[in-house]
């Protein structure tokens, strides 16, 4: 018999498919399992993500990383109380695998479908890991294809986008200097790693829309484009002069760029609000100076600061169960199952 | 005992059908229950969940009945395909029972078969897109079946996707009758009856037959076509 | 067929004002190849094309996902985004399997230059360049980096754009 406290959540917005099972607890939401397919390996062969080659790899994972996730979890299909699934924003074709995997689940089931927006899951997975979100928090979503900040009056129910950014995503402005310098693709991961070798105080790279004349319309936007070519030219200009780039001071300069503007926005965001709670969510949290600063900034401020652990940081189903459960909770109603899926899927919209 | 047949190759179609079994598989007693019929190149993601909640309410099966899941395995464009085979597949796993993959293509040739000669062959076309057309040639596989029952059918030639104008030049439709809704792309290469198309329950027929023999239906998906997005060979200049 | 045409673009508010003038002329079916150095402005020139279309959402660089579709929000063609950085051939839209179609869209592909012609005989190919170098160690001269005239080079292919007349300097 289905039971309505347990929640299967599918997320398949880009190359990972992660099936998960939560369970509603009056004062919790507990993770049960969180099974991960990653089709990584494939594309790190082709430098990055290939749509096509993920779409193919969620349709052969699909089913066996939900029975993986069952037998882990000890938990039969049947017992499942409601499905949630990632409706965007993601990659077109990867969403649509998932979201047709988990509308034949709620026929075959006989349970609600409830499809969710995969960058407020970023921000729900953390109810799971330090406790249920206080009446309103701040969430700060980094990664490789989103920099947002949300004002998270209720996870499944009311949430303003403040702000995004106005070009590049901090992950992937980290990818486009790896470009730059040279480095293998993704380039986040050795950026940082070379950073720490680095004086971060080297080069002063510009700090976007920090000036006062962007703080009327931009103050919670953030942008890095500007930054991204200051990092060209400088490397240019050096490399004219046939100088050697200092490869290590490069990096730490440019992280720490990202990193102050990252921060420095999100707790002004957050004084202007009153808001004493911080999560940071999404692939790019794994940054080493951004959690170093938003801790030890947060820690000045009197602000409360919540990271998952790198694993819920990065793609999962246990996000897009966090969030159906948060779903299921409030007692929603279901989702249509002709629901589409939404690759540039707004961000105020929670729910489909 | 009914079973849920779908393929989403072309049009996205939907059949509930009773299990006919035993036989004769005449094609008039393939006992469809109820069905459902879209044509759509886009959206099967969308449509496909609506339409298998409104084959069952019409014909009052509760999906706990369903005996099995059948599905055209294609080949077809990518995105369409691939929400036919996850729906069948996870569809089955919730349900419980077994989930049966059949070209699409070997269903347009057992139609098109039924009305014609012992030893008639078809060359079954579609859609491929970027002007091309997936084909195969099929004849009876037991030239002994008699003319009204649904043949069992055997690949001569194909599945393969390629222009209509190679197909012509290679003789692909030489003696053989052109069925399937691509004979109506590139006539001037190719003619012959579009009208022949993926019907859910001759997928189901062929699928209980091959069940009933002891095959294996894998649910893999025709795509005949690499991923065609192909890496950066060499890094592009970055730098102004 | 060919025909060249260039604008000089003092700054990003110039751009993105020549992008929304550009979406003027453009319509479902076209396809506009950027092509230019990190930082040249092609997404800021994409973000105002989109303006001009009036479609959904922030435009904003697609390098991750390769590629974004942007519905219209009255009723006109989409916006399909593409980074094609990491691409090394792309025959057709359907291989990034984006579930719409070059008909149906306005179609901008970053990187393109040498990959997006297949896609289609009529199209723009417009190439920007942004001030190289220069900018020392100062402070100053870092922070100014990003501003500077972009010149954009258009080639206007097919007998798509033969009577078309293109916006001049934003």
């Amino acid at each position: 018999m289905p039971d309505a406290s347990l929640v299967l959540g599918i997320e398949t917005s880009c190359d990972e498919t992660g099936v998960a099972l939560a369970r509603i607890h009056d004062d919790r939401t507990e993770l049960l399992v969180d099974a991960v397919a990653s089709s990584v390996d494939e594309h790190a062969r082709f430098g990055g993500i290939i749509p096509e080659i993920a779409s193919r790899a969620h349709l052969e994972a699909m089913v066996p990383t939900i029975q993986r996730a069952l037998g882990e979890a000890d938990v039969d299909l049947g017992q499942v109380g409601a499905v949630a699934v990632t409706a965007g924003p993601g990659l077109v074709g990867p969403l649509t695998v998932g979201a047709a995997a988990a509308k034949a689940l709620a026929v075959g089931l006989g349970v609600p479908l409830h499809g969710v927006n995969h960058v407020i899951g970023h921000a729900a997975v953390d109810e799971m890991v330090h406790g249920l979100f206080p009446e309103r928090v701040m969430a700060l979503v980094v990664s490789g294809g989103h920099s947002s900040l949300l004002l998270v009056d209720d996870v499944a129910t009311d949430v303003t986008e403040l702000g995004h950014t106005l070009d590049d995503a901090a992950g992937e402005a980290f990818d486009k200097v790896g470009r730059l310098l040279g480095l293998p693709y993704p380039g986040g991961p050795h950026i940082d790693r070379l950073a720490r070798e680095g004086d971060p105080g080297a080069i002063r790279f510009p700090r976007g829309l920090t000036a006062a004349k962007d703080q009327a319309r931009h103050a919670d936007d953030f942008s890095f484009s500007g930054l991204k070519t200051a990092v060209a030219r400088w490397v240019e200009a050096r490399q004219d002069a046939g100088q050697e780039i200092p490869l290590h001071d490069v990096a730490a300069s440019f992280a720490a760029a990202v990193a102050d503007v990252l921060t420095a926005k999100t707790i002004a965001a957050c004084r202007r609000h009153e808001v004493d709670t911080l999560v940071i969510g999404g692939g790019f949290s794994a940054n080493s100076q951004l959690r170093e600063l938003a801790t030890r900034r947060c820690a000045e401020a009197g602000i409360t600061v919540r990271i998952p652990p790198i694993r819920y940081c990065t793609d999962n189903g246990a996000m897009i169960a966090a969030l159906g459960a948060a779903v299921v909770r409030r007692g929603l109603p279901a989702s249509p199952l002709d629901l589409a899926v939404d690759s540039s899927m707004p961000l105020t919209q929670v729910t489909v | 005992m009914p079973l849920l047949a779908l393929d989403t190759s072309a049009d996205i179609c939907v059949s509930l059908v009773a299990d006919p079994r035993p036989g004769p598989w005449l094609a008039s007693t393939l006992g469809t229950l109820a069905s459902r019929r879209v044509v759509e190149q886009r959206r099967h993601a969308e449509l496909l969940a609506p339409m298998i909640e409104e084959v069952l309410g019409e014909a009052e099966v509760d999906r706990r009945d369903l005996t099995a899941v059948v599905v055209g395995t294609g080949p077809a464009p990518f995105t369409g395909l691939r929400a036919g085979l996850v729906t069948a597949r996870t569809l089955a796993l919730a349900l419980g029972v077994p989930v049966h993959g059949v070209c699409s293509l070997e269903a347009v040739a057992a139609q098109a078969l039924t009305d014609l000669d012992a030893a008639a062959e078809v060359l079954v076309v579609t859609d491929a897109r970027r002007r091309e057309l997936y084909a195969a040639r099929y004849r009876r596989r037991d030239p002994a079946t008699p003319r009204g029952e649904l043949p069992e059918v055997v690949a001569l030639d194909g599945p393969l996707v390629d222009s209509a104008v190679a197909l012509q030049e290679r003789g692909a439709a030489q003696g053989a009758t052109v069925v399937g809704a691509g004979a109506a792309l590139h006539p001037e290469h190719l003619a012959g009856d579009p009208e022949v198309v993926v019907d859910p329950a001759v997928l189901a027929v062929l699928a209980l037959r091959r069940a009933e023999r002891g095959e294996s239906m894998p649910t893999e998906p025709l795509y005949l076509r690499r991923p065609d997005v192909t890496p950066s060979a060499g890094r592009k200049r970055v730098s102004g | 067929m060919s025909a060249v045409h260039e604008v000089e673009l003092p700054d990003a508010a110039s751009a993105r004002a020549w992008g929304r003038s550009l979406a003027t002329v453009l319509a479902a079916g076209d396809l506009v190849v950027l092509t230019g150095p990190l930082g040249a402005g092609k997404t800021t020139l994409t973000q105002g094309i989109g303006e001009g279309l009036e479609v959904r959402g922030q435009v904003a660089s697609p390098t991750f996902v390769i590629a974004r579709v942007h519905p219209s929000q009255v009723g006109g063609p989409a916006l399909v985004h593409v980074d094609a950085y990491r691409l090394g051939s792309l025959e057709e839209l359907d291989a990034l399997d984006l579930d719409t179609s070059l008909e149906d869209s306005v179609t901008v592909v970053e990187w393109g230059e040498g990959l997006a012609e297949v896609l289609a005989e009529d199209r723009l190919e417009l190439v920007i360049d942004r001030p190289h170098g220069g900018a020392g160690l100062s402070e100053e001269d870092l922070a100014t980096a990003d501003a500077g005239t972009r010149r954009v080079r258009v080639r206007a292919v097919g007998p798509r754009w033969a009577d078309v007349e293109l916006p001049t300097g934003g």
